[in-house]
């Protein structure tokens, strides 16, 4: 290839990746289940649906995707069947495109919508995320569960958290007591004991991804990495598997890294983003490989694993938290749940807390990454995910890096998106940074 | 009498007072002695700053209101050092005035910015409210306390909220308790109690004030009066006994009004209710509606001082039932203040975006209680969170025969994004739709 500087090659837990995708497809499908609405109260470290015998906690997300890259016509059609019912942009269009399928009563294939049986809406009362579990027990109505999203700005306060951390174990001990009731299945504490130290590695083996994503070239990008970052997560899979799966991809991106193979192979401009980017227009990735522009991800890539920080001492590493207390202590189930999924109840990890805790976090991880410069989407009603996106431009512009910002309707909702006209944007972008395009 | 006029109308008297009032807030807030405060009201459900000798917490509105009526260039320069800074439409365009005048370091007169010495952010994740104290303290270290707005969807969970009132109870105690140990100022308890007590009073007059807006035609007032005067006692804290006598003078004459048919709008003939905040730099769409005789009755956002009105079973309008303590709880310590304060249920349920989560016709009640014809919703890009559900509702309102407009803009503060000639034009259209004639004067 014209301008290619690294070698590069196919990943090869690609198609191990697709087999569990399918897998996880094929057993939503299931009749003989519980079917529910959750958020990621049911995934990250502690997916306690698994440990009942037969339920699934299916997430807006990927669903909707799936649906739009499968049939676009469809996911218009099931979009539409949202908008009439007064939900336009300020809902992520794949959650549009799923609710639609629920408003039609049927999926793309022709097959009935699998109606839930319960929801566990994430708790944000400024936020979409809501209403996902909410209009669907608007629809029918089913049984609701629903956490606090406990949160302040400032240090750690160990004292203010004891109640925090009450409070929230309450709520989850309550949702497994009152499924098991009311469902008449038994939750398997010692299969959530094996979730949660299967969860502690997978996060140990994604942490080192992103620690090996600093590599130039870099191994992985960004649209790699939404192929399959939701495996075990929102794509709830066996936890062995899960961990199985993940440590494959680890040692595939030790090899790369140590091979210098690139995902990439013209690299010569990183660029970091910051929450989830043009979903329903990912080739824009590609476009930019053109001119050896490799996205490495952003805090919402990686924030399911662990956020780094450069050290006192120049190292890189995960950002010290309050230590959790040890896994040999799950005693009870609320030792199951006290502990999980974070020692800090209100969520360090999370990079949307970094917005206010942290007004240097996206500067350090453009550091981090050795990235030149940044790509931010201004979204119409931004599923709220706008807050702070041309601060942050601003404090990366002080130090050098380059920024574009670009304005969409919604992550998952080409509606708003002139594509012609980004592109364009993105030539100018590139072409003031003194990059040209290479031809195939 | 103006053309078309159907009902008497007379000037509001109590607007005499309520300038007066909010001239000596302006001119408090302009103290040198004071320590300066970015907050909000920390789930004391009353202004607590007041109980301390020497303190003052100032919103971002209405200060930054006053700024865009007072002085528009300075305004505007103002928002620009704000996004220069990187705030644009998702924040509130006075809000931005108020952090412009912050980073520029004078307010409009050329006197010195005051600083703000602590902040007390309001808990909300994915809202920009959460920044206004937060920004503040990035630009200056100073102290930080933050409640947590907690909530679930759902019927009242005794149990579940034991452990959620402990944690409320927890964070507003230590902030009184630190308050007074970092600045050296006590904190009067009898004063908080007496503070907490007012509010009651004046959510009651409040009460009245929304029934006999609702209830009576012509309506007494227009929202237009009620957002001229609406933040007196709240945002605009000034002394609470004038508080409390200021909301009985409105509720004595918006009674007399309403006893006497005067009305606030002399050919009202449409009557539309709203969603949240409206176009506060254009508010002059209001007066241009009056010309079709359409008044505007509120919104649950502008009547959220008197909770929420419901229709009850046998037909009859009331306030809803809510868990309280009982009016003889003792009061012993300061805990005990606290926990009166952030009263029975730790999750904010009068609110009206619970509302858009929990009871999702809850617009169309509102709309039948004020008698509505219509309603105009506003549509903002980036909404300061105040965008979702709109749409929803609207669809629940025309379900209930309600003929209902959007308009779109970029948010309530800032005109940059409105366009306001062809606002005006969809509002001609909407009540040509609807048979109505604009009347000359």
């Amino acid at each position: 290839m014209k301008g290619q500087i690294w070698e590069t090659r196919p990943l090869e837990f690609w198609a191990k990746a697709k087999e569990l995708r399918a897998q996880w497809e094929q057993s939503i499908e299931s009749q003989d289940i519980v079917v529910g609405q959750g958020n990621t109260g049911t995934a990250g470290t502690a997916d306690w649906q698994r440990a009942f015998p037969a339920m699934a906690v299916i997430e807006d997300n990927p669903r909707g995707s799936t649906i739009a890259a499968k049939d676009m016509a469809f996911a218009r059609k099931a979009r539409i069947a949202s908008e009439i019912r007064g939900w336009g942009r300020e809902i992520c269009g794949y959650h549009g495109v799923l609710w639609g399928c629920q408003f039609l009563g049927y999926q793309a294939d022709g097959s009935p919508f699998p109606l839930r049986k319960l929801v566990a809406p994430i708790p944000c009362v400024c936020d979409s995320h809501t209403k996902r579990g909410i209009q669907c027990r608007d629809f029918t109505p089913v049984p609701q569960w629903m956490n606090d999203f406990t949160m302040y700005l400032g240090d750690h306060d160990p004292e203010r958290e004891v109640e925090m951390a009450n409070h929230k174990t309450y709520n989850i001990l309550r949702v497994i007591n009152d499924i098991e009731r009311i469902f008449g299945q038994k939750f398997d504490e010692e299969y959530m004991e094996q979730m949660l130290r299967s969860a502690s590695k997978v996060k140990e083996y994604r942490k080192e991804i992103f620690l090996l994503q600093t590599s130039v070239p870099a191994p992985l990008c960004a649209k790699d990495l939404y192929s399959f970052y939701t495996l075990g997560g929102l794509v709830k899979i066996d936890p062995q598997e899960t961990e199985n799966f993940w440590k494959s991809v680890r040692d595939e991106i030790k090899w790369r890294v140590d091979n210098k193979i690139a995902a990439v192979g013209t690299e010569r401009f990183r660029f970091m983003e910051a929450h989830p980017p043009q979903y329903s227009f990912l080739k824009y990735y590609r476009y930019l490989e053109q001119y050896g522009a490799v996205c490495i991800g952003s805090q919402y890539t990686n924030f399911t694993a662990a956020q780094l920080e450069r050290k006192a001492d120049g190292r890189v590493d995960e950002r010290a938290y309050p230590p959790l207390r040890p896994a040999e202590e799950y005693l009870t189930r609320e030792d199951l749940f006290r502990n999980s999924p974070d020692s800090d109840v209100r969520l360090p990890h999370h990079f949307k807390q970094d917005e206010y805790n942290r007004p240097y976090a996206l500067n350090e991880f453009a550091d981090i990454y050795g990235c030149d410069g940044a790509f931010f989407w201004i979204w119409r009603s931004g599923v709220g995910c706008t807050l702070t996106r041309k601060e942050q431009a601003m404090r990366l512009r002080k130090e050098g890096y380059s920024v574009l910002t670009y304005e969409g309707g919604a992550p998952g909702d080409p509606t708003d998106l002139d594509e012609k006209r980004m592109l364009e944007n993105l030539d100018s972008w590139m072409a003031v940074n003194g990059l040209r395009k290479y031809e195939n | 009498m103006s053309k078309g006029q159907i009902y008497e109308t007379r000037p509001l008297e109590f607007w005499d007072k309520a300038k007066e009032l909010r001239a000596g807030w302006q001119k408090s807030i302009e103290s040198k002695v004071k320590i300066v405060g970015q907050g909000n009201t920390g789930g004391f459900n009353c202004d607590w700053s007041a109980a301390f000798p020497a303190l003052t917490v100032i919103e971002d509105n209405p200060v930054g209101a006053m700024m865009q009526n007072k002085n528009e260039p300075y305004a505007r320069k103002a928002r620009l050092a704000s996004e220069v800074r990187g705030w644009g439409r998702e924040i509130c365009g006075y809000q931005g005035n108020c952090w412009g005048g912050q980073f520029l370091g004078y307010i409009e007169d050329g006197t010195p910015w005051p600083d703000r010495k602590l902040v007390v952010p309001m808990p909300c994740v994915c809202d920009q409210h959460a920044k206004r104290g937060q920004q503040a303290r990035d630009f200056e270290n100073m102290p930080q306390w933050m409640a947590d707005q907690l909530i679930y969807f759902g019927p009242f969970d005794e149990e579940r909220n034991k452990a959620m009132m402990e944690h409320k109870v927890y964070c507003n105690w230590r902030m009184l308790n630190d308050v007074e140990r970092i600045f050296g100022q006590q904190c009067d308890d009898e004063e908080l109690v007496n503070l907490i007590s007012g509010m009651s009073e004046i959510r009651d007059y409040g009460r009245e004030i929304t029934y006999l807006m609702g209830q009576t035609i012509p309506a007494p007032i227009s929202v237009k009066d009620l957002y001229s005067v609406y933040t007196l006692g709240s945002l605009t804290k000034i002394d609470p006994q004038d508080t409390i006598d200021f909301w009985k003078m409105v509720r004595d004459e918006v009674k007399w009004r309403a006893d006497n048919q005067i009305a606030a709008v002399g050919n009202e003939q449409f009557r539309f209710v709203e969603a949240h905040p409206p176009s506060w730099h254009y508010m002059k769409y209001y007066r241009y509606l009056e010309q079709f005789g359409a008044i505007c009755l509120g919104s649950q956002y502008s009547h959220l001082m008197s909770g929420c009105p419901e229709i009850k079973p046998d037909g009859t309008i009331g306030v809803r039932d809510t868990f309280r303590y009982p009016a003889d709880t003792p009061i012993e310590t300061r805990e005990d203040i606290v926990r009166i304060g952030i009263g029975r249920e730790a999750r904010s349920l009068n609110s009206f975006k619970m509302d858009e989560y929990i009871r999702r016709d809850a617009i169309v009640e509102f709309a039948k209680i004020m008698q509505a014809n219509g309603a105009l919703l506003a549509i903002w890009r980036h909404g300061v969170g105040c965008t979702l559900t709109r749409k929803e509702q609207a669809m629940y309102l025309k379900e209930a025969g309600l003929s209902v407009m959007h308009y779109e803009g970029s948010q309530p503060g800032d005109r940059t994004d409105l366009d306001e000639k062809r606002f005006l034009d969809q509002l001609d259209t909407w009540m040509q739709s609807l048979g109505l004639a604009k009347r000359a004067n």
